[in-house]
């Protein structure tokens, strides 16, 4: 009865141990990483870019063209642990036959530990015989 | 007032509510992923995410879409860009680069 007791208690003390051990990051190359840490001494941890643009042709017949490019980070041979990329974009087209272009892209830092991208858009074609085009490019460093 | 002010007036509101009426129009629109993409009764509208594309008309006889849009690499992927050109106002922020740098099928204006 005691043995069994015993054996009892060291496996509830097991478990939260291993429930420990399970949790947190999983790294896939636990070397590269630790690397690209070390590597990162002296530079920002992080580096976030927002590229965001608002185009728009009101007249009857006119035309609005926008072009944004956005490099984020990596300058001066550092670079960032974890990069944060947000691109937007509104394209309005109101005029009669009016034409509204846009573009807005944005590319991230290479050898980063983690990225995260937000893309969001809005485009629009309300005036009669108009065209809106809208392109939208959030790309990750390799 | 007079009959004859009346029915004018009559007359007036019945024209003006009549050419709003003629006025209203529709919106088709298409949302993906939270990116809406819209178009009026004769308008054309092309959005293009990471590389996928969709193309709303408000006619509603053309609606297509195509790429996979990856959203890491979403340029090596891309379709033609609509026939549409890009060019002559530029508006470049500090701390910004020339998308042509990123986006190898940017149109060129020296193509022009």
């Amino acid at each position: 009865m005691v043995r069994t007791s015993m054996v009892l208690l060291a496996l509830l003390a097991a478990f939260p141990a291993m429930a420990q051990e399970r949790g947190g990051l999983a790294m896939r190359n636990q070397s590269l990483t630790l690397e690209k840490i070390e590597a990162n001494q002296g530079c920002p941890l992080s580096s976030t870019s927002v590229t965001v643009g608002i185009n728009k042709a009101t007249a009857f017949g006119s035309s609005a063209q926008q072009q944004l490019g956005t490099r984020n980070g990596g300058g001066s041979g550092c670079r960032p642990l974890v990069s944060t990329q947000v691109v937007a974009g509104v394209n309005l087209a109101l005029g009669s036959k009016s034409n509204a272009g846009q573009s807005v892209a944005a590319q991230g830092p290479r050898g980063v530990l983690a990225t995260d991208v937000f893309t969001r858009g809005y485009n629009y074609a309300y005036g009669a015989n108009s065209t809106a085009n809208q392109r939208l490019s959030n790309q990750i460093g390799r | 007032m007079s009959r004859c002010s009346r029915t004018f007036a009559l007359a007036a509101v019945t024209i003006v509510w009549g050419g709003l009426s003629a006025h209203a129009e529709t919106m088709r629109c298409q949302s993906i992923n939270g990116n809406l993409n819209c178009a009026g009764s004769s308008g054309v509208s092309c959005q293009t995410i990471n590389g996928r594309t969709v193309c709303v008309s408000g006619h509603g006889d053309v609606v297509q879409s195509f790429g996979n849009g990856h959203a890491d690499q979403g340029m090596d992927d891309m379709p033609p860009n609509p026939p549409q050109r890009y060019a002559h106002r530029h508006q470049w922020p500090d701390h910004s680069v020339d998308p042509r740098t990123i986006d190898p099928d940017w149109p060129n204006d020296d193509d022009e």
